[in-house]
């Protein structure tokens, strides 16, 4: 250990020697250990009910009615554009145009 | 951080039997106790409890020999110690695995220790008249406990005694550098503070405290 500060007094240096070695008392390991315990059961506790509020979120987000009131219009219209884009390409296709047109 | 971790053996749980039965006995069966830090801590935060009992036991030793550097007597040193673990339990998914858990944790407490000396400067403050002892509103100091070698104790008292005079971080530098032995570097890593501060909130605590030992001589 560092213990001789030279621009210290030299008793208040012998001091620190002394006071280094003294030990700490004991604590309570069982008392804090229970403590621990505790405070690490309610932080589960408030993280399942953190997720699970999220999750409840999620599926009132994504319930029924919802589902079908606009995301079923809405795959409807995707396709249908997905398919016009599809078959404007295919009769662009110079093979297509020579076999007369159309297939 | 794998690399970074440092592995511990049983003995290092603790050098008193008192320690070594504080620790959980489903351990045994599990094997929990010989992991090294990094994986009890992931197991802890998965929700593990005998993990975190563990790294407690494993580690309260060292906090506490740390912490009794701030503390003036036992009570305040069981609620510290007890302040450290809590805060360690609510930050442990923040842990950052590049450095090792111990220099994590030692931070906690010097943070805990730090908290400790402004509460009692604010006490203080508030409390004690412009003529009255430097030292009122700050708890009383320990007196001989069982196994402690009274000679250190009564020196160990003093010391505090002349630190608790200077304000909380020149106080945190002091005890750290003097009673702990740590270097100036490890200081400023623990306390998040750059070198330089460092170097000058020594420098300007060291001047302070040769100043109070001019009017208030050592014993």
């Amino acid at each position: 250990m560092k213990s001789v500060d030279p621009e210290m007094n030299p008793r208040w240096n012998q001091l620190i020697r002394i006071a280094q070695a003294d030990t700490q008392p004991d604590v309570d390991v069982a008392a804090l250990l229970r403590r621990v315990r505790t405070e690490h059961a309610s932080l589960e506790r408030e993280r399942a009910e953190v997720s699970r509020a999220g999750l409840t979120v999620l599926a009132e987000t994504f319930s029924t009615w919802r589902v079908a009131s606009w995301m079923v219009p809405a795959v409807c219209a995707l396709t249908l554009v997905t398919v016009w884009q599809a078959w404007d390409c295919w009769q662009a296709l110079a093979w297509v145009e020579l076999a007369g047109g159309a297939l | 951080m794998a690399s970074g971790a440092v592995r511990y053996e049983r003995g290092d749980v603790g050098d008193r039997p008192a320690e070594e039965s504080a620790v959980p006995d489903e351990e045994a069966a599990t094997g929990t106790e010989s992991r090294d830090d990094t994986t009890l801590a992931h197991l802890a935060c998965a929700g593990d409890g005998t993990a975190l009992e563990c790294l407690v036991a494993r580690h309260q030793p060292a906090v506490t020999r740390l912490l009794w550097r701030f503390a003036r007597n036992h009570a305040d040193l069981e609620d510290l110690v007890q302040d450290t673990f809590l805060r360690f339990v609510q930050k442990l998914d923040t842990w950052e695995e590049r450095q090792p858990l111990r220099h994590w944790l030692q931070r906690i407490a010097t943070n805990v220790g730090r908290d400790y000396f402004r509460r009692q400067a604010v006490r203080r403050r508030w409390m004690s008249e412009p003529a009255a002892d430097a030292n009122d509103g700050i708890p009383a100091p320990e007196g001989v406990t069982p196994g402690a070698d009274p000679a250190a104790r009564a020196a160990a008292n003093e010391v505090k005694a002349f630190l608790a005079m200077l304000a909380p971080d020149d106080r945190t530098v002091l005890t750290l550098r003097y009673l702990e032995g740590w270097s100036l570097g490890q200081i400023a890593e623990r306390c998040g503070w750059t070198a330089t501060a460092t170097r000058l909130r020594a420098w300007r605590a060291r001047r302070e405290l040769r100043h109070l030992m001019e009017t208030r001589p050592l014993s």
